[in-house]
């Protein structure tokens, strides 16, 4: 595999291989399915987050524990691209009404909306593919740091 | 003929049917084709015949607001053939939408249809030395129809463009159309000649002269039964607010418009277009890219769904390794691709994408005179450019549907345009398109001239190139400006009797 171009976070807790990663991240998806302990983003939630919702909000947490510098920055992210301040209690319920809020301002976004497209740092991901993207980069770097299974 | 202003004595009056200022792309093709219908016509050229730096500091300008130096000052030439002396020599039309009103884009709209310029498009095309007036995207013409598109032909908001490019022999027109000037015997070429004041007469509805400075301390004057200004979007409302000594505010400013609604193409880098598959081979984009410009534009279906102004991106040639892929970049190619895929010897693959932004018509960005004078004592322009939140919102959610569209095709990913909208931060590399500030238009209320380039509230003034433009669309300038031009000489030499003789100028 080649260097790492998309993150240079190196992770600070234990060394996990790609299959124990792998494993790590199903069962959390199973955990969080099975006892609907989701992360903030999804805590204050009346609604029912769907299965890709919910296998973000699930790899978030993991990613919090496993890398807090990566994760830091795509909430900012995610902040940003739901216009929501710091100060805002994120929430399914909020950021609903954030993501309405974008559709409504900008046309274009709700093109976007319909594609179910997001960008991350300028870059145009489907929401299938940003879920796919955490998984990735986490799995290249715990690849690189660690000894393979 | 062409004769050197500065040999010239002082206080020498020259006479014609027609005065032209000001020999660039509109001028010269104006005033040669008005001698080619039997026109004597006076072309009056405040550079030389080649590069002097003395004539070009005289576009000095004094700029505030988003202006900068790129903008305007490198941008335009001041010698015989004007800014076509660096021209890129890129072409195309303005489609019929960009001719139409728009409701979200206010003051858009010209006077005038796509099909009033149809036919002097095709003479343009010929004098240009083009086979044809815009040339289609068609890769199955040239052996590609098979390769696979960046952008998908069945994309309905984007839409892949195809420029051609002005060959050597016919780009410079300075140089192109020297001997047909200097043998002609209706076009009377005073070089080295910067006009300085325009004169009105006693009426105050007609102009009777001109008047010409050199560098030699001499003055020029210049009489005709019309007169055109062909100076571009920064001189002509200067030389009409220099004109004040009899009309307060200037001639044809009677509602306060000359100088406003300043354009630019707003022209900045965006992405990379990171492929996907590095080894998928070339695209239809990129093959046909070695015959002339190619790109995307966004749709007139997509700009009026989400009311957007006028959008281009091309591939920007690479520059010998100059330009690197950031290694942020690359990552998104991996990113969305399954880890099992990307193997260590891949070399990743990108395009450069730069793009061209249309501005909408602002009464606030405009030409004003300064107060500092220039080498021959007279007033530098003053441009203020104004950019709205809504360009800047328009050209990034333009470039946010080119990088759908790209995601579409499953061929790569585009990183959308970002523009850091703050004071001090510049806005743009100089798209070297400036239009606006003597637009035309039917009512005198919201233009200076009407759909001939007649100023309004003069009998005998024109004004002849990008000025005229009440909105730019986001095509290039250059075709359109010299098919007004050639529209302007069938209009004017209808006004002037043509001569008994015209020999040498057929």
């Amino acid at each position: 595999m080649k260097s790492s171009t998309m993150s240079q976070v190196v992770i600070s807790t234990s060394h996990y291989s790609r299959r124990r990663f792998m494993l790590r991240t199903m069962s959390l998806i199973a955990t969080a399915a099975a006892f609907t302990v989701f992360t903030p983003l999804v805590a204050q939630s009346d609604a029912s987050p769907s299965a890709a919702e919910l296998e973000m909000a699930t790899l978030g947490d993991w990613l919090r524990e496993a890398e807090p510098e990566t994760a830091s920055k795509l909430e900012a992210e995610a902040r940003k691209v739901t216009r929501l301040t710091a100060m805002q209690s994120v929430d399914w319920s909020t950021a609903r009404r954030a993501l309405n809020q974008l559709t409504k301002d900008t046309r274009v976004a709700a093109e976007l909306a319909r594609a179910d497209i997001v960008f991350v740092d300028g870059w145009l991901l489907a929401r299938s593919e940003a879920s796919a993207a955490l998984l990735f980069s986490a799995a290249r770097v715990q690849s690189q740091a660690g000894p393979a299974a | 003929m062409i004769t050197d202003g500065s040999t010239v004595k002082d206080g020498t009056t020259f006479e014609a049917d027609i005065c032209v200022v000001g020999a660039g792309a509109a001028g010269l093709t104006l005033a040669l084709a008005l001698a080619q219908q039997g026109v004597e016509v006076l072309l009056v050229e405040s550079g030389g015949l080649e590069r002097d730096e003395r004539s070009h500091e005289l576009l000095d300008i004094v700029l505030s607001g988003r202006s900068s130096k790129s903008l305007v000052q490198y941008t335009r030439e001041r010698f015989f053939g004007g800014t076509t002396n660096h021209w890129g020599g890129e072409v195309r039309t303005l489609g019929a939408f960009e001719f139409e009103p728009h409701p979200w884009v206010p003051n858009s709209g010209w006077p005038i249809t796509r099909s009033d310029l149809d036919p002097y498009y095709v003479l343009a095309a010929e004098q240009l030395g083009l086979p044809e007036v815009d040339r289609p995207f068609d890769a199955a013409a040239l052996g590609f129809g098979d390769r696979p598109r960046l952008v998908s032909e069945t994309e309905t908001m984007i839409e892949a463009q195809q420029w051609r490019t002005v060959s050597a022999e016919y780009i410079r027109l300075g140089r192109a159309r020297r001997k047909e000037t200097r043998e002609s015997t209706l076009v009377h070429c005073v070089l080295n000649t910067t006009i300085a004041e325009i004169h009105p007469d006693e009426s105050r509805a007609r102009i009777a002269s001109v008047e010409g400075r050199t560098f030699e301390g001499n003055t020029l004057h210049f009489r005709a039964r019309d007169f055109v200004l062909c100076t571009g979007a920064v001189e002509n409302p200067r030389l009409l607010l220099l004109s004040d000594t009899v009309v307060a505010g200037g001639l044809g400013n009677e509602h306060g418009l000359v100088g406003r609604y300043f354009m630019e193409h707003g022209s900045a880098m965006m992405g990379p277009l990171v492929l996907t598959d590095p080894a998928a081979g070339f695209f239809q984009e990129e093959l046909l890219a070695d015959k002339g410009l190619t790109g995307w534009a966004t749709t007139p279906a997509a700009r009026t769904e989400f009311e957007l102004q006028g959008f281009m991106a091309i591939q920007w040639p690479k520059m010998g390794g100059e330009q690197k892929p950031l290694t942020h970049a690359l990552g998104i190619r991996d990113l969305v691709r399954a880890p099992a895929e990307s193997t260590p010897e891949e070399q990743p693959r990108y395009l450069n994408v730069a793009v061209n932004w249309e501005q909408s018509p602002n009464p606030l960005s405009r030409v004003t005179l300064s107060k500092q004078l220039d080498a021959l004592g007279i007033r530098k322009p003053n441009l203020h450019w104004d950019v709205t939140a809504a360009d800047i919102s328009s050209a990034e959610k333009n470039s946010e549907l080119l990088c759908l569209a790209v995601a579409r095709s499953g061929h790569g990913r585009l990183r959308r345009l970002e523009i850091i909208n703050a004071p001090g931060v510049p806005l743009t590399m100089g798209g070297g398109h400036q239009t606006g500030t003597t637009r035309m238009s039917n009512d005198p209320e919201s233009g200076v001239t009407d759909v001939n380039g007649r100023v309004h509230s003069l009998e005998n003034l024109f004004i002849g190139g990008s000025s005229l433009f009440p909105t730019s669309g986001w095509q290039n300038p250059t075709f359109t400006i010299v098919a007004l031009a050639l529209r302007q000489a069938d209009f004017l030499a209808s006004r002037a009797p043509p001569r008994s003789s015209t020999a040498g100028d057929a």
